[in-house]
């Protein structure tokens, strides 16, 4: 039994450690698309009526 | 947020091409992640954040803007071992240039920004910032690198129209490479320990 948890204590240790690092590469990589990026949908124009 | 499509393909991608091989889907280790938080914190309270959007001067804005391009620059210089690296850092550099090039925002033509917006909508000038975004209106033949700014438009049968550069082209074309690429991880790397750790 001591084994048995020894060893789901460590696998999902990895596991988060995994699932962790996969949420910061995408995180900063959304990060890095929103802010390296230029595009305009125009929804800043200031247009009450813009449906965008 | 045009540009969390390739982010949203690039995952959906990686993961079925991952399964399909019987892979896991990893992705590469990241150096400096703090520059983008750094990069993109001033970003979103200049063009994003109402309550601090309208509070900020033009010009300030612009220096905001061109600084935060700078770091993304470094970040991607610091990984840019990694694959698909260098496309995004090429993608952020095409914009950088043509938004140093004209004063600190991305320029857009009016016939671009007519297109873009419905019809009644003159809530901007030419040679004046688009509203509160990122882009400055400026007539083509008054543009400095017109071909890296915000030409491209996004077909008219699709509800949601959006003007892009070159530079965010590359930016998503790395995205969804870097994405759907990943890295191979065997089991081994993954649990590297097991059958040797505490033996």
């Amino acid at each position: 039994m001591k084994e048995i948890m020894r060893d789901l204590t460590l696998m999902s240790g990895r596991i988060n450690r995994r699932y962790l690092q996969l949420a910061v590469v995408i995180i900063t990589l959304v990060m890095f698309v929103i802010a390296g990026g230029a595009p305009s949908d125009g929804g800043s124009a200031g247009c009450p009526s813009c449906p965008n | 947020m045009i540009l969390a499509i390739p982010v949203a393909v690039g995952i959906l991608g990686g993961l079925g091409r991952a399964f399909s091989r019987g892979e896991r889907w990893a992705l590469p280790e990241i150096r400096a992640a703090w520059l983008v938080i750094l990069a993109f914190i001033p970003q979103w309270l200049v063009f994003q954040l109402e309550a601090t959007r309208e509070q900020i001067p033009d010009g300030v804005a612009a220096g905001i803007f061109m600084v935060s391009q700078v770091l993304l620059l470094i970040f991607a210089w610091f990984n840019r071992r990694e694959p698909w690296f260098w496309l995004l850092g090429l993608g952020v550099m095409m914009n950088f240039l043509v938004i140093f090039s004209n004063g600190g925002f991305m320029p857009i033509s009016p016939e671009t920004v007519k297109s873009l917006l419905p019809q009644g909508c003159n809530g901007w000038e030419v040679g004046q910032r688009l509203g509160t975004g990122k882009d400055i209106v400026l007539a083509a033949s008054d543009t400095r690198l017109w071909i890296l700014s915000d030409r491209f438009l996004t077909p008219d049968w699709l509800p949601y129209r959006v003007a892009f550069s070159m530079g965010d082209i590359l930016i998503a074309c790395g995205t969804v490479g870097l994405l759907l690429a990943g890295r191979s991880v065997s089991r081994e790397i993954l649990y590297p320990k097991e059958g040797s750790n505490g033996k």
